[in-house]
């Protein structure tokens, strides 16, 4: 089942379902409550993360865990693997730098975005079923750590990135082999259209964002410049004396509680618009990396087809002097066949799979920015108003000022 | 503070005086200017007033500024103006009062702009220079710069070049004999006219002129720096015009109106003109004046006039054995009210420094928010247009449609943010202006201090001429080792003892009217001062409602149109 995206809220409530618990099958997760563990640079964030289903795989209603970040890519990692062609939620940045320093703000900003990752995979109607999720919501720590550290090591990489290197060496070979030069490509002109669309989007998209980091950033600034004025204002105001006095007072205060207003505003930017488009940002990377996934499937098939090709040509060889040879290249040519067709298999399988996933995908995209839109939209429009409504009030009492 | 200068006046009633570059420099530019004028009161202080001194004639009757024979129009300065004497020494004990009190003003029914123009003042409403039919005016504008050289022949190749500017004039000031005229001039010939203004409103709080700056001919010919100083000329020219007193001068006058070469003296030639005037005291000392101001005959600088007169005392008298070390004379304020304003004043400016740094700040945090803002909105659009172009899917459009919603309001936004942006600085830009006349006050109370001191010094030179004489006239008739009999060196020092006392009575005249100065100026300052900061409060609240007002209707728009997506629990 394919529900809406329901939105992050902010900090400690549960999502509750709206259905009654024991009708319609739910998987709900939240992330909540972020720990800070251990000291200096072994120091990290831990997160509860909270499982309330009916699911009949899952060992009951309710379950609570506690997970760090790198659990987090784990399970990313492994859905990575096993569900080519899926589109896979996005993670916030591994940071190197802003981990040491841990401010609130980055804290529930990581906590956020973890949290709507978890439950993009538990709302999606393939990936909530995989097993490792599965193990996610539920292992125990020492579980979870043994699974963590199977793939770990001083050099670890991505398995898909293994695999890559892998295939990159393979192909080469083969590509010598065949004569060609070129690594094989779909020519699709429709997948083409969308490989170009997606690249091109990063782009534009990383533009957006960084200008809606900069808003976010001028807010901040003119909400300090608005602060300092006031209380200059105030002390010219001082000087004057009488009436004027007064009225530079009031006008010197109420530049300091705007400025209170525009630091809100900023932190609402933040929250509410710039990181659900980073957000975005990080799901079209993602895409990319599913892109590659296609890539690779397409290329082996190629390469298992050309494979049985010239297994063929051998085995007539073979037949024609009789050689020993000819049954174990027989054998050998159905061993090719059995993986042509496995290859053809997984590939078609991606296809399928990321005609559904660019669907979801736009829908869901419209729908998160069009909430984020109408975010923005309202914080501005509230911002405004607080400065007309401010600035109106101080309106009676300058006309009263007597021109001397 | 450039950043202040960059925008055009368009009502010039709102803002009294200049604001120039308020850097360390241009302050200790001026204020050494000054010093200059000043200094030879420190270090001579037996330095007698010049016979030439026009400081020591008292302003005029109020009635002779009505008088539109009053000042020729044709030379400033001529050597013997007989009829300008003749008709002061009808009233040679004119009251020493200032011509600047308000009944004079209302006699000529004068009134500043500003003081008109301050009631229709609202920052949305522009107005027009509204001024009543009866209130005189002056409207300067500075244009078109060129380039020209220096006609004296050059030793070095290629001559030395000058920018002059256009000053074009309209007024119904009745001196200048017609509403509009036009002349150029350089910024030297500006540096002349402030410097002439200095010395013959002393006490008065004038307008600063804009710094001189140090530039090669190279730098001079780019086009920012010509456009930077043509406009701080006609804010300099504007603020000069504004201020009761200096408009009617014969300096600015002269300055604007006057075509050729600036028949205005330049500090150089004055002084070795003085040196020529020096014997011709008697009648300088009847000079005319108008009113409040010191004028400026042949000779220009009390203190430079001092010093020469020394020299002259030096040669009639070779024994002189006066005390030449220097020593500086304590000069004592007595007048606590004066003391209160100054210390008010100072506090003033400190605060008033402040704030103009913080409004300039917030002015750019205004502009960063607006560029910030249309990068943002523009960013949108591109997104836009990319999303249209490749849609596959309507859910592709529709977000491109809702998107190119919220980029068309923050563009929209941005502008309305540039819009008061523009306005702010120019409310606003009343600090800085105010910063700019602080400086005109320090000016005007060290013009106090060295009256004063002068004052102080005559008194002293005077009571040991006293002593000398009484010397002379007790000593045997053997001489003192010069040739020259007793009976001569008495009559000399005699007459210096007239002399003297003469000088002293016309620094004492000149220093209460430098006090009187000061005290009407400090009135005209509170007074203007409080119009001019109610209109910028005004003002500048009235903008940020405006816009904000703009701003909130856009976004409101967006948000109801948006509406759709909202979570049912916001």
């Amino acid at each position: 089942m394919i529900t809406t995206q329901r939105s992050p809220t902010s900090g400690g409530g549960l999502q509750s379902p709206r259905s009654p618990p024991s009708q319609i099958p739910f998987l709900s997760v939240s992330v909540t409550d972020p720990a800070k563990m251990g000291n200096g640079v072994q120091a990290y964030i831990s997160y509860k993360v909270i499982t309330k289903t009916n699911f009949p795989e899952y060992q009951g209603p309710e379950k609570i865990v506690i997970r760090r970040y790198t659990d987090f890519v784990w399970l990313r990692d492994r859905l990575f693997e096993k569900y080519k062609g899926i589109f896979i939620p996005p993670l916030p940045e591994k940071s190197t730098v802003e981990k040491f320093r841990f401010s609130a703000e980055f804290i529930e900003m990581r906590r956020q975005a973890l949290h709507t990752f978890v439950n993009r995979i538990a709302l999606h109607h393939e990936l909530q079923q995989s097993e490792d999720l599965r193990t996610f919501l539920q292992a125990d720590e020492q579980t979870m750590e043994r699974a963590r550290s199977q793939d770990t090591g001083i050099f670890k990489k991505k398995p898909s990135d293994l695999m890559q290197i892998f295939r990159d060496v393979q192909s080469k070979v083969s590509d010598v082999v065949l004569g060609k030069e070129k690594p094989v490509e779909e020519t699709n002109p429709e997948y083409e259209k969308l490989k170009r669309y997606i690249f091109e989007l990063e782009d534009h998209l990383a533009e957006a964002q960084k200008h809606a980091y900069r808003l976010v950033k001028r807010h901040r600034e003119l909400g300090q410049s608005l602060a300092d004025f006031g209380k200059a204002i105030k002390l010219l105001g001082a000087c004057e004396g009488d009436a004027l006095g007064t009225a530079f007072s009031e006008l010197g205060a109420k530049s300091e509680m705007l400025s209170v207003k525009l630091q809100r505003e900023a932190q609402h930017i933040l929250m509410n618009f710039e990181e659900p488009l980073k957000d975005y940002v990080r799901a079209v990377q993602s895409i990319k990396g599913t892109i590659a996934e296609r890539a690779n499937a397409f290329r082996q098939q190629c390469e298992l087809a050309e494979a049985i090709k010239l297994k063929e040509i051998d085995l007539n060889k073979l037949r024609l002097i009789r050689s020993e040879k000819m049954l174990d290249a027989e054998h050998e040519l159905g061993e090719l066949k059995a993986d042509g067709e496995e290859a053809t298999r997984r590939f078609e399988t991606i296809v399928r799979l990321m005609n559904e996933e660019i669907v979801r995908f736009q829908d869901q995209k419209t729908q998160d920015m069009g909430l984020a839109f109408h975010e923005f939209a309202k914080g501005q429009a509230r911002l405004a108003n607080g400065i007309a409504d401010a600035w109106r009030s101080l309106l009676p009492k300058l006309d009263s000022l007597s021109v001397s | 503070m450039n950043g202040s200068q960059n925008h055009t006046e368009e009502s010039d009633e709102e803002i009294l005086i200049d604001h120039s570059s308020l850097t360390s420099d241009s302050f200790s530019n001026y204020k050494s200017a000054m010093t200059l004028l000043s200094s030879d009161d420190n270090h001579h202080p037996l330095a007698t007033p010049a016979a030439t001194d026009p400081l020591l004639s008292p302003p005029p009757p109020p009635s002779q500024l009505k008088n539109p024979n009053f000042n020729t129009d044709s030379h400033v300065y001529p050597p013997n103006s007989n009829g300008e004497e003749s008709r002061f020494i009808e009233n040679p004990n004119t009251n020493i009062d200032s011509h600047i009190d308000p009944l004079t003003y209302s006699d000529l029914d004068f009134t500043s702009p500003n003081s008109n123009g301050q009631e229709s003042q609202l920052s949305e409403n522009h107005n027009d220079e509204s001024e009543t039919s009866e209130s005189l005016y002056l409207k300067i504008e500075v244009s078109n710069p060129q380039k020209e050289v220096e006609s004296t022949s050059s030793i070095v190749p290629g001559g030395n070049t000058y920018v002059t500017y256009l000053i074009t004039t309209k007024t119904n000031i009745p001196e200048f004999g017609g509403p509009q005229f036009a002349v150029r001039r350089r910024f030297k010939d500006v540096v002349t006219l402030s410097d002439r203004l200095a010395e013959a409103y002393r006490g008065f709080f004038i307008p600063p002129r804009p710094d001189k700056s140090v530039v090669e001919s190279q730098v001079m010919q780019k086009q920012e720096f010509v456009e930077q100083r043509r406009n701080a000329l006609e804010k300099y020219l504007q603020r000069l015009s504004e201020h009761p007193v200096i408009k009617l001068s014969d300096e600015l006058r002269v300055f604007l109106q006057v075509q050729g070469k600036l028949p205005l003296l330049p500090t150089a030639a004055v002084t070795s003109r003085m040196i020529d005037g020096a014997t011709k005291f008697s009648k300088q000392l009847l000079g005319d004046n108008s009113g409040g101001r010191f004028n400026l005959q042949d000779v220009v600088q009390p203190a430079k006039s001092r010093w020469d007169f020394i020299r002259i005392v030096k040669e009639m008298n070779q024994a002189v054995s006066n005390d030449w070390g220097g020593s500086r004379q304590p000069v004592y304020e007595e007048d606590g009210e004066f003391l209160q304003n100054k210390e008010r004043l100072l506090d003033l400016e400190k605060q008033l420094t402040n704030a103009s740094k913080q409004a300039e700040l917030f002015v750019k945090a205004q502009q960063d928010m607006s560029e910030t803002m249309g990068a943002f909105g523009l960013s949108f659009i591109k997104l836009t247009k990319f999303e249209n172009q490749q849609a596959v899917l309507d859910t592709q459009r529709q977000r491109a449609a809702d998107m190119k919603i919220v980029a068309t309001a923050a563009i929209k936004a941005s502008r309305f943010y540039r819009e008061l942006n523009s306005r702010t600085v120019k409310h606003l830009d009343t600090l800085h202006d105010y910063m700019g006349l602080i400086l005109g006050v320090h000016t005007a109370f060290s013009d106090r201090t060295s009256g004063l001191l002068t004052v102080q010094t005559l008194t002293s030179e005077l009571d040991s001429l006293y002593a000398r004489v009484e010397k002379l006239e007790t000593s045997s008739s053997k001489n003192f080792g010069s040739d020259k009999p007793k009976t001569l060196k008495l009559g000399e020092a005699r007459e210096a003892i007239r002399v003297t006392e003469d000088a002293k009575n016309s620094a004492t005249r000149q220093y209460e009217q430098i006090k009187e100065n000061n005290r009407t100026e400090i009135e005209r300052l509170d007074r203007e001062r409080k119009a001019d900061f109610k209109n910028m409060l005004k003002g500048f609240v009235l903008s940020q409602v405006a816009f904000s007002e703009k701003i909130g209707k856009e976004w409101a728009i967006v948000a109801a149109e948006t509406s759709g997506y909202a979570k049912p629990d916001a």
